[in-house]
């Protein structure tokens, strides 16, 4: 065996790393835009466009009729 | 609207109104005699691989326009305040070079000159029993050299859960709190101490900034094959990269290494999922710098190019099979980013990203079939009649009508191929110091003419293996964590006629079935046949180390750093070659070196591995190790031996 006699002299070094403090690190999501999860949103969207804009519609109130 | 949107949709709009034109052109041709379902598939085709070229064109001709004008291309505030902040330097390894790593490490250190605030990890995931011992030699030995206080840390994980992008997350989590930013790099990477002080500034003047890119220039290697990546790096990669900085702004790209992080930013945003499904387009993401600088977008933190930072360096793959085998790797990695590519609340750069990732392997199969269906369209009897109308008169259908246009588009692409490659050699001329640095004008001449001469010959013989690949990719056959060749190799001729046998016996059939059947058009596939038939001379010659210096010798692909001294990169160099004398079976040391036992040990207890292996079993083998009868100990048995203290301890006595 090749050994070499100089590869480790004097003291060794003890600390290696220094002390761990662990803050994990979370997953993030990857979604894709599928089909299903595409109509959806645009499903949603449509319905949300077409919320009345007043609390009460022009008909409910007869006086305005 | 900004200026960086008008470049974008100027950007845009010529890719468009180029490929347009090319393919309307075509169009005229083929409709001629109506036009057929292979020829519909024939237009496609083409319309999708003339957009792919004229994307690379203009990004050129935008890189042009940006050097030329001295655009700012980085557009982040400066600062000459005292460095405050605490950077990791990371250097994961995995079964590397060991002397070299730590080579690499001590000449980034020696680089900065004890400027405050940076420590250096070396976060170790190697399984073979001799690179670890040694790498815990390399690290003690580096720090007995160093002052006592040098920030140099070794962790070996006795898992390698999530590959790199995990080994990073692992650092993240157990000490990325104590630092600011973290400095990424390859086990090849070299950086001077300049230019981290530089990164480390930007990062600090501009908070919102995630992640900045330092483009690696291609350094070290001595092969003709290397040496002709470096020069293409060196020569036509500044003039790339400010095109793509120019478009890109604070919407950038990672590249894996080279790069500093702000270790808030990315571990609050880029923590990778695991893919569903299988490898190879499931379960852990193998390209993970495309997906981690997109999720940092998505967090809303910038992600920069820095392409005039210089001080950043890599290696190349020394011979064409090193390449084409880490291009295997890579494909599959682009191909996997399909499955995020349309992930929700991604923003458009970081999808186009990922989606040239995609093409540039996608486009070789796409080429292959282009040129099938151009010869099924050659040898299928033909559709054109005996004559043509024009006006009132009959004439005759000579294939001279055609001629032209086909002519013109073939300039044309032929003028997008090689354009930037000029364009950047241009660049290269209006900047004298750089060109002396390249060997002046004649060589860097010379070195185009021939490294085009090179790119031509082996784009058939890439296209060929590419195109396999995906095949091979695509039926499910995932390729492993292979740790990559970095040294200097001449291949052997049965290694070379294994791999490219394949690629000359397709080009003689070609070629053959061509002259046989159709003679005229025999000219026109002869650049590509020439490549394919010379596959094995062209891999071989190639991958000679005593080419590669000779032609260093005749000025030929020279760069700066074979023609200028950088310190950085001399010094890596120097310490190397002092290293490689020390070269042992490490192994064996753990069991006849005291001391080396000792700091095994030592490092053991930091982070005690978890022993699968049966307790009967692990006596057994310590009873072998102590006999030194370990000639028959399996890469399992030395990792389970060397994992075990108590095995070890025992042994002591």
């Amino acid at each position: 065996m090749d050994r070499d006699v100089f590869l480790l002299q004097g003291e060794l070094i003890p600390a290696n790393v220094p002390p761990r403090s662990f803050v994990p690190m979370p997953e993030q999501p990857l979604t894709p835009w599928t089909l299903p999860r595409l109509a959806a949103a645009g499903a949603a969207w449509l319905m949300a466009e077409t919320q009345p804009a007043t609390r009460q519609p022009v008909t409910a109130d007869k006086r305005r009729v | 609207m900004s200026d960086i949107a008008v470049r974008r949709w100027l950007f845009l709009f010529l890719v468009v109104l180029s490929t347009a034109g090319a393919v309307f052109k075509l169009y005229q041709v083929l409709r001629v005699d109506g036009i057929d379902a292979l020829e519909t598939l024939f237009l496609i085709l083409f319309a999708i691989l003339f957009g792919w070229v004229t994307i690379s064109f203009w990004l050129a001709v935008f890189g042009v326009f940006a050097r030329l004008t001295g655009a700012t291309l980085l557009g982040l505030a400066k600062s000459d305040q005292p460095i405050t902040s605490r950077t990791a330097i990371l250097m994961p390894v995995y079964n590397e070079d060991v002397d070299r790593v730590f080579s690499g490490v001590q000449a980034i250190f020696d680089s900065l000159q004890g400027a405050p605030g940076f420590d250096f990890f070396i976060l170790s995931d190697s399984t073979d029993p001799a690179n670890w011992v040694a790498e815990e030699v390399a690290w003690q030995r580096l720090r007995q050299e160093l002052a006592p206080d040098a920030g140099i840390f070794y962790r070996h994980r006795h898992r390698n859960v999530g590959r790199k992008s995990g080994n990073i997350q692992d650092f993240c989590e157990n000490w990325g709190a104590a630092y600011d930013y973290m400095v990424v790099l390859d086990a090849d990477s070299v950086m001077s101490g300049e230019t981290l002080e530089a990164l480390v500034r930007l990062m600090d003047a501009n908070p919102r900034a995630g992640l900045i890119q330092a483009p690696a220039t291609l350094v070290g290697r001595s092969t003709c094959f290397a040496r002709i990546q470096q020069f293409a790096s060196s020569a036509y990669g500044p003039t790339y990269n400010a095109g793509l900085a120019w478009l890109q702004g604070a919407e950038g790209n990672y590249w894996g290494h080279n790069a500093i992080i702000r270790v808030r930013a990315f571990q609050s945003s880029s923590g990778l999922p695991k893919l569903p499904g299988r490898a190879p387009f499931g379960g852990e993401i193998m390209s993970h710098d495309f997906v981690e600088a997109a999720l940092l977008l998505r967090a809303g933190w910038q992600v920069w190019m820095a392409p005039d930072l210089g001080g950043s360096y890599e290696e190349p793959p020394p011979t064409a099979y090193d390449h084409l085998k880490r291009d295997r790797r890579w494909m599959q990695g682009n191909l996997q980013h399909a499955r995020v590519l349309l992930a929700q609340g991604l923003k458009m750069p970081s999808r186009l990203n990922m989606a040239m990732g995609i093409m540039s392997y996608l486009a070789s199969p796409l080429w292959l079939l282009l040129l099938i269906v151009s010869g099924l369209e050659m040898f299928l009897p033909s559709g054109i009649e005996a004559f043509t109308y024009v006006g009132r008169r009959p004439e005759l259908a000579l294939m001279v009508p055609q001629a032209v246009p086909l002519l013109q588009l073939t300039t044309a692409t032929l003028v997008l191929l090689y354009a930037p490659k000029l364009l950047a050699t241009m660049v290269l001329f209006t900047q004298p110091a750089s060109l002396k640095e390249h060997g002046g004008a004649f060589a860097v001449m010379r070195s185009v003419l021939l490294e085009s001469l090179f790119a031509t010959l082996f784009a058939p013989v890439a296209m060929l293996a590419h195109s396999w690949f995906m095949l091979s990719i695509l039926a499910g056959r995932a390729t492993g964590w292979a740790t990559q060749t970095r040294n200097d190799r001449a291949l052997p001729f049965w290694l070379v006629a294994k791999s490219f046998g394949v690629h000359m016996l397709i080009g003689v059939g070609a070629a053959y079935g061509l002259y046989r059947f159709a003679p005229a058009s025999l000219p026109w596939f002869l650049p590509l046949l020439a490549g394919l038939i010379l596959a094995i001379p062209l891999a071989e010659i190639t991958s000679s180390l005593r080419l590669g210096e000779a032609l260093a010798r005749g000025r030929t692909f020279l760069v700066p750093s074979e023609t200028m001294s950088i310190a950085v990169l001399s010094h890596a160099q120097q310490l190397l070659m002092r290293r490689e004398a020390h070269a042992s079976d490490y192994r064996h040391l753990v069991l006849d070196d005291p001391s080396i036992m000792a700091l095994h040990l030592r490092l053991l207890k930091e982070a005690p591995p978890l022993q699968e292996m049966p307790r009967a079993q692990l006596a057994a083998l310590a009873e072998a190790a102590r006999r030194r009868e370990t000639g028959a100990f399996t890469r399992q048995d030395w990792v389970a031996l060397l994992s075990d203290p108590e095995s070890l301890e025992a042994m002591r006595f």
